[in-house]
C-alpha cells in the first residue's frame, strides 16, 4: 500500500540522528515534568501512531511515530514544553482523549506528542450562569453525568461521550444529537486557555478581565475566530489547557436509571421525557417535520438516523444486524427523525407532546414512543400506516415473518410487555448519552468515514446528504463500501432549526488494502459536490491536502488560515499537518487521485429526490 | 473470507483480524457509558489510571499486538512492562464489548503469551512459575503445605469424591486467610454439604502461569487436573477461590474436556439459605458494599469455542458463520453474593458505583502485586475511595486475592475488608471464627 496524500514521509534524519534527538528530548522534557511524564519507548509512541482515519491519510494503519510523548501536568508545563519545542527546532501537537489521525505525527521523529491525559478535572460548575470549565481530558460523558446532578446538561459531540469536550469545543466542529437545544461544540465555547505556538499563555474571554468565564468575545481578548475559526485547526496551532463550555437545562433527574446488563443496558425513560421515533413520507416531508420542530422549540434533540444505523444501535452484533436488516420494511425507514422532549412538569410536557402530536397529524406521519397504551397504539398505527404509503402491502406482508422473528428475539430479551418502551429507551439513551455511536458505525466493517456539508439550511442538507448517497452508491456496487442503500445520512438541527447539517456516513472495512484511497476518492468527490451544488461548506475541505482544491472554491478560507498561522507560529512548531502547512505543496500522488476523480466521477441527479 | 478455530489458546496471529479493528476511540477506559454515575469513579481501567499513557488502556495494549503483528516493535524490557503493568482485571473487554466484538483480553493473553515465548518470564514472576514447577503452588515452599489447614478444623473429608471443594491455594497457604477458609467450611459442613478436599494433593489449576503468560506450564498443569478429577469421576467442583472458579471455566476449555460441573461457594451457600439448610440468624450491623472479584463476574464466563468463517455480505459487512459468541461479562456470578449478604440480620448493603460486570478491580491480580506492588496498592486505595463514596464500613469480597490487596490498603480509613465467608460465618455463628 502506498500513502495515499504523502503526508506519511521518510525521516529526515538518519537513525542514529533520530535516536541522538529523542534521547536529548526525553531527558530535557523530563526536567520539565519529571522522568515518569515523557518517554520515547516505542511501544508507548505506537499507541499515538495507531489512529482512527490512518489509511485515508497514510495508506496504512498507522501514522507516522512521534518523536516522544509527553504528558504535562498543568498549563505551565504545557507552555515550557511548547516553548522548548521551539528553541529546539522541533514541532509538536497536543491530544487529549486523541480519537483521529489528525492528532498524530505526519512524519516520522519531527514531533513532540503532548497528552494532556493527566489534566482531568472539572474545574468549575457554574450552575446559576450555567457553564462549566474543564481541563482537556474531561469527556462529555463526565461533564454531562456531573452538570445532571445540578439540572444541567451538556452537548456531547456525534463521536461520543467518550471524548474531549475541551479538543472538540476548541479544536473541531463537534456536532451532535441534540444540537436543536444546545447547538454544537464550536458555538458553546465561552472561553479558553490557550498556549499559543510561541508558548505565550493567553486566556480569552471574559475571564482574563472578570475572573469568570460568562463570554467568550470580552471584555478581553476576543480571538475565537483566530484560534479556531469554524471547523478548528485540529491540533494545528497551538495547544489548549482549560475551555468554558456552556451549559442549558436539565429537566430530568441527578442520574438516570440503568437497568439490564451488556449489551442490552436499558436507561429509564424518565418522568415527563418522551424519546419519539417519528415518521413521515419522503423527503420533503422531513424537511418539513425538521423545520417545524425548530420553530416549534419543544425538541430537547433532533436527529436523524440511517435505518441502518438504527439498526446497528438496537442490536448486539452484525450477525443480529444483518437478521434486522433483511426484515424488508426496516431498511425503509428512511423518512424519519428521533425526537427527544423534556419538560419541567406535567403540564408543560402535555403541551410538547401535543405540538409534537400536532406537527405529525400535518404532516400525515406517525412515531413509536413512550406514551400511554391507548395514545402508543394510535400513533403506532399511524407509524405503520406511513409506512405502508411507501412499502404497500406487498412489501408488510414480505417483512411479517421477520417482523415475527425480531418481536420473539426483542420479546425474550426485553420481555412482551416492555418490547415497544425499550425500542424508545434505546434510542433515548444513544441520544442522551451519546453511549452507542460505536454500534452505529464501526462496527459494520471495522471504522467509516463521513462526507458532504457542515453548517446548512435543513431542507439544503437533506439535499447535500442525498447527493452524497448518489456518490456513495457506486463506491457500494463496486463492493467499497458497506451497502447501507447509500442512506446513511446522519445529523440534525442546531439551535432550533437556525441551521442544521447532514453527513452521509461510509462504512468500510479499514484492513482492506484499497480502503484509504476509496474512502479518499470518497472525500475529494463529496467535497466537490458540496462546493459546486452550494450544499454548504464541505466538511472534509480541512487540511492543506483538501484546502488546496476546495479553498479557491470556498471563499479563499486557506490564506486565511496560512496568515494565522505564520502570525502566530512563526517557527512553524505547531504541527499543522492536518490544518495548515506553509509553503504546501500538494504530492503526486494527491494530484493522481484529483485527476482519477475528475475523469470519473459520478453523475449527479439533482431532481432525482425532487428536493 | 476466512476459516477462523477458537477451539485452543489463541495467538497474536489468530486474533489479528480483531486486534486490527481498534479504532482508538478510548471507550476501553470508561465503564459502558450510560452506566457512568460520576466524574470521580468514571474509569474502568486500573492500568491506564496508574500509568496514563494510551499504550497501557485496552486499546493501547491491542495496538502493542498490532505493533507487534506488523514487525514495528521488538519485546524489548519497555514493551513488557506494558504488557504486565495490567491487572488482566478485563474490565476494558467488557467495556469495548458492549459495542464490537474485539477480544481485548483474549489477545492480552495472547501478548503475555508471544512475551514469554520470546523473552521468558519478568524476574518477579520467575519465582512464581519455578514454584509451580517445583511444588504445585505459586508460593515459597517454606509456607508449609496445603493440608496444613486442616489440622485446625474438624469433620473435614479428604479425597476424591463426587464433590470436591477446591480450597485453592491462596487459601490453603496464605496464612492471613486462613481465617476464611475455614469459616467457609464450617458454613458448608453445617449448612450439610457433602464435598471433600484433597489437602496436599490438591492439584493448581495453573492460573499464575496463565496470567504470566507461560502457556506451556499452565496447559500441563491443567491437563493435569483434568486427568485427576475425570479419572475420579468428580461430578462438582466448588471453588473457593474465584480465580480458580474464572480459570476451571474460562480457559479449561482451551486444554481439555473437563468433566466436572464447576461452581463457585458463593452459589452453594446461596442456595443452602434458600433451601433454609444454613440459616443467618445473628447480627451484624454494618453498612456493607460488596466489591465484585473480577475473577468471580466479568472473567468467569464459561468459554465457548467456535470454528466458523468470517465473511462480509453486504458489500463490507463483516459476519461470522456460524455466529461467533461473545462473552461480554454479563453472566458472571453477580446475583448470589448478593442475595447472601442481604440476608444478613442488620447489614446494610450499598453499591459502589462500579459495580458487577464494570466493577472496578481491587489491582490484586494479573502477576501485578508480585511486579508491580506500588500500582496493586495504588488501586486498592482507588477501590476503597470509592467505597468510603457510599459510606461502607466494611468491604466484602469473595476472592482472597481481592481481601488481601483491599485489606493492605486499610491503613486510617476506618473500613474494615472482610471475606465474605467470615460474614456470612459471623451471621451464621455469631462469630468470625
Amino acid at each position: 500500500m502506498g500513502s495515499v496524500l504523502g503526508v506519511s514521509g521518510e525521516s529526515t534524519l538518519t537513525e542514529e540522528e533520530a535516536a541522538a534527538l529523542r534521547d536529548e528530548v526525553v531527558a530535557e522534557l523530563a526536567l520539565v515534568v519529571g522522568d515518569r511524564w515523557v518517554t520515547a519507548e516505542p511501544a508507548i509512541l505506537d499507541g499515538y501512531a495507531w489512529q482512527y482515519l490512518a489509511e485515508a491519510a497514510t495508506g496504512e494503519r498507522w501514522m507516522a511515530r512521534p518523536l516522544a510523548v509527553v504528558l504535562p501536568g498543568c498549563t505551565e508545563d504545557v507552555a515550557e514544553i511548547v516553548r522548548h519545542c521551539n528553541h529546539k527546532g522541533i514541532q509538536f501537537k497536543a491530544v487529549s482523549t486523541g480519537f483521529g489521525a489528525w492528532g498524530a505525527a505526519a512524519q516520522p521523529d519531527s514531533m513532540v506528542q503532548i497528552d494532556l491525559r493527566r489534566m482531568d478535572r472539572i474545574l468549575e460548575i457554574d450552575a446559576k450562569n450555567m457553564y462549566a470549565v474543564v481541563e482537556p481530558y474531561v469527556t462529555g460523558n463526565q461533564l454531562q453525568t456531573e452538570a445532571f446532578s445540578v439540572g444541567l446538561n451538556t452537548h456531547i459531540a456525534g463521536v461520543g461521550g467518550q471524548t474531549s469536550v475541551l479538543a472538540s469545543a476548541t479544536s473541531m466542529m463537534g456536532q451532535g444529537w441534540d444540537g436543536v437545544s444546545m447547538s454544537f461544540s464550536c458555538r458553546n465555547l465561552l472561553g479558553a486557555e490557550w498556549v499559543t505556538p510561541e508558548g505565550e499563555i493567553v486566556r480569552i474571554g471574559s475571564f482574563e478581565s472578570a475572573g469568570r468565564w460568562f463570554a467568550g468575545d470580552g471584555p478581553g481578548p476576543s480571538i475565537r475566530g483566530v484560534f479556531r475559526g469554524f471547523a478548528g485547526a485540529l491540533g494545528g496551532l497551538g495547544v489548549f489547557t482549560k475551555a468554558a463550555v456552556k451549559l442549558y437545562p436539565w429537566e430530568g433527574p441527578e442520574a438516570l436509571e440503568v437497568g439490564g446488563a451488556s449489551p442490552y443496558y436499558e436507561t429509564e425513560i424518565p418522568e415527563h421525557h418522551l424519546s419519539a421515533l417519528c415518521i413521515v413520507d419522503d423527503w420533503k416531508g422531513m424537511a418539513e417535520l425538521g423545520y417545524r420542530l425548530g420553530d416549534a422549540g419543544i425538541a430537547l434533540a433532533v436527529s436523524r438516523n440511517a435505518p441502518s444505523v438504527m439498526g446497528a444501535v438496537l442490536t448486539a452484533d452484525n450477525n443480529e444486524f444483518a437478521d434486522i436488516y433483511e426484515v424488508p420494511f426496516v431498511h425503509e425507514l428512511y423518512y424519519t427523525l428521533v425526537v427527544i422532549i423534556q419538560a419541567d412538569d406535567a403540564e408543560e410536557f402535555a403541551y410538547k407532546v401535543d405540538v409534537l402530536k400536532t406537527i405529525l397529524r400535518e404532516l400525515d406521519g406517525g412515531m413509536i414512543a413512550n406514551l400511554p397504551a391507548h395514545e402508543y397504539t394510535y400513533w403506532l398505527g399511524r407509524f405503520i400506516r406511513t409506512l405502508s404509503r411507501r412499502v404497500k402491502a406487498k412489501g408488510l406482508l414480505k417483512s411479517a415473518p421477520g417482523t415475527l422473528g425480531l418481536f420473539r428475539t426483542f420479546g425474550k430479551r426485553y420481555g412482551y410487555r416492555k418490547l415497544t418502551s425499550s425500542m424508545s429507551a434505546l434510542l433515548y439513551e444513544a441520544v442522551v448519552r451519546s453511549g452507542l455511536n460505536m454500534r452505529g458505525v464501526f462496527r459494520f466493517g471495522g471504522t467509516f468515514w463521513t462526507a458532504m456539508g457542515s453548517l446548512a439550511s435543513w431542507d439544503n442538507a437533506i439535499k447535500g446528504a442525498r447527493v452524497g448517497a448518489q456518490i456513495k452508491k457506486r463506491y457500494i456496487d463496486e463492493g467499497k463500501f458497506f451497502d447501507d442503500g447509500a442512506d446513511n445520512a446522519w445529523g440534525g438541527l442546531y439551535e432550533n432549526g437556525a441551521y442544521s447539517h447532514l453527513e452521509e456516513l461510509a462504512c468500510y472495512d479499514p484492513t482492506d488494502d484499497d480502503s484509504g484511497a476509496n474512502v479518499i476518492g470518497y472525500i475529494f468527490e463529496t467535497n466537490l459536490a458540496s462546493a459546486e451544488h452550494f450544499l454548504s461548506l464541505p466538511l472534509n475541505a480541512c487540511g492543506p491536502q483538501a484546502s488546496t482544491f476546495f479553498s479557491p472554491l470556498c471563499g479563499g478560507y486557506q490564506n486565511w488560515q496560512l496568515a494565522i498561522k505564520n502570525t502566530y507560529d512563526p517557527n512553524n512548531a505547531s504541527e499543522g499537518s492536518s490544518y495548515v502547512i506553509p509553503d504546501y505543496k500538494p504530492g503526486r500522488g494527491l494530484r493522481k487521485l484529483a485527476g482519477n476523480v475528475m475523469s470519473d466521477r459520478a453523475e449527479i441527479d439533482l431532481t432525482q429526490d425532487d428536493l | 473470507m476466512a476459516t477462523r478455530s477458537e477451539t485452543r489458546h489463541q495467538s497474536l496471529d489468530d486474533l489479528d483480524h480483531l486486534a486490527a479493528k481498534c479504532p482508538r476511540c478510548s471507550l476501553c477506559k470508561f465503564p459502558p457509558l450510560v452506566a457512568v454515575r460520576s466524574h470521580a469513579r468514571s474509569s474502568i481501567c486500573p492500568s491506564y489510571d496508574e500509568y496514563k499513557y494510551h499504550s497501557h488502556s485496552g486499546s493501547g495494549r491491542v495496538i502493542i499486538a498490532n505493533a507487534l503483528h506488523d514487525g514495528r516493535i521488538d519485546v524489548t524490557e519497555g514493551t513488557r512492562d506494558v504488557i504486565f503493568q495490567c491487572t488482566m482485571c478485563g474490565g476494558c473487554d467488557m467495556s469495548c464489548k458492549f459495542s464490537t466484538d474485539i477480544e481485548i483480553s483474549e489477545i492480552m493473553f495472547a501478548l503475555r503469551a508471544e512475551s514469554h515465548e520470546r523473552c521468558g518470564p519478568l524476574p518477579a514472576h520467575a519465582q512464581v512459575l519455578d514454584n509451580l514447577r517445583g511444588h504445585g503452588h505459586p508460593f515459597d515452599a517454606t509456607g508449609g503445605s496445603k493440608d496444613d489447614w486442616l489440622a485446625e478444623i474438624t469433620g473435614v473429608r479428604t479425597g476424591l469424591s463426587k464433590r470436591v471443594l477446591l480450597v485453592g491455594s491462596s487459601y490453603a497457604l496464605l496464612p492471613d486467610r486462613r481465617r476464611t477458609l475455614l469459616n467457609l467450611v464450617r458454613l458448608l459442613q453445617v449448612a450439610g454439604v457433602e464435598f471433600t478436599v484433597l489437602g496436599a494433593d490438591e492439584p493448581d489449576t495453573g492460573t499464575m502461569a496463565l496470567h504470566i503468560g507461560d502457556r506451556d506450564l499452565f496447559d500441563t498443569l491443567a491437563r493435569d487436573f483434568v486427568g485427576i478429577f475425570n479419572t475420579a469421576g468428580v461430578e462438582e467442583i466448588v471453588c473457593a477461590d474465584p480465580e480458580d472458579f474464572a480459570t476451571l471455566r474460562a480457559h479449561f476449555g482451551k486444554v481439555g474436556d473437563l468433566h466436572a460441573t464447576v461452581r463457585h461457594a458463593v452459589e452453594v451457600l446461596d442456595e443452602a439459605v434458600a433451601a433454609g439448610s444454613l440459616t443467618l440468624r445473628h447480627r451484624v450491623s454494618h453498612r456493607a458494599t460488596y466489591h465484585d472479584p473480577c475473577s468471580l463476574g466479568r472473567r468467569s464466563e464459561e468459554y465457548q469455542a467456535w470454528d466458523g468463517e468470517t465473511k462480509k455480505i453486504m458489500g463490507q459487512l463483516i459476519v461470522t458463520d456460524p455466529p461467533r459468541p461473545v462473552n461480554r461479562g454479563t453472566h458472571g456470578v453477580y446475583e448470589p453474593p448478593r442475595r447472601l449478604l442481604q440476608a444478613v440480620p442488620g447489614l446494610e448493603l450499598v453499591e459502589m458505583p462500579r459495580r458487577r460486570e464494570y466493577a472496578y478491580c481491587c489491582g490484586g491480580s494479573g502477576g501485578v502485586p508480585q511486579a508491580y506492588p506500588e500500582f496493586a496498592s495504588h488501586t486498592a486505595h482507588e477501590r476503597l475511595d470509592e467505597a468510603g463514596d457510599v459510606g461502607a464500613e466494611i468491604v466484602v469480597s469473595a476472592c482472597p486475592g481481592c481481601e488481601r490487596n483491599l485489606d493492605g490498603a486499610t491503613d486510617g480509613r476506618g473500613v474494615e475488608v472482610l471475606g465474605i465467608y467470615d460474614v456470612l460465618a459471623e451471621a451464621a455463628f455469631g462469630n468470625r471464627g
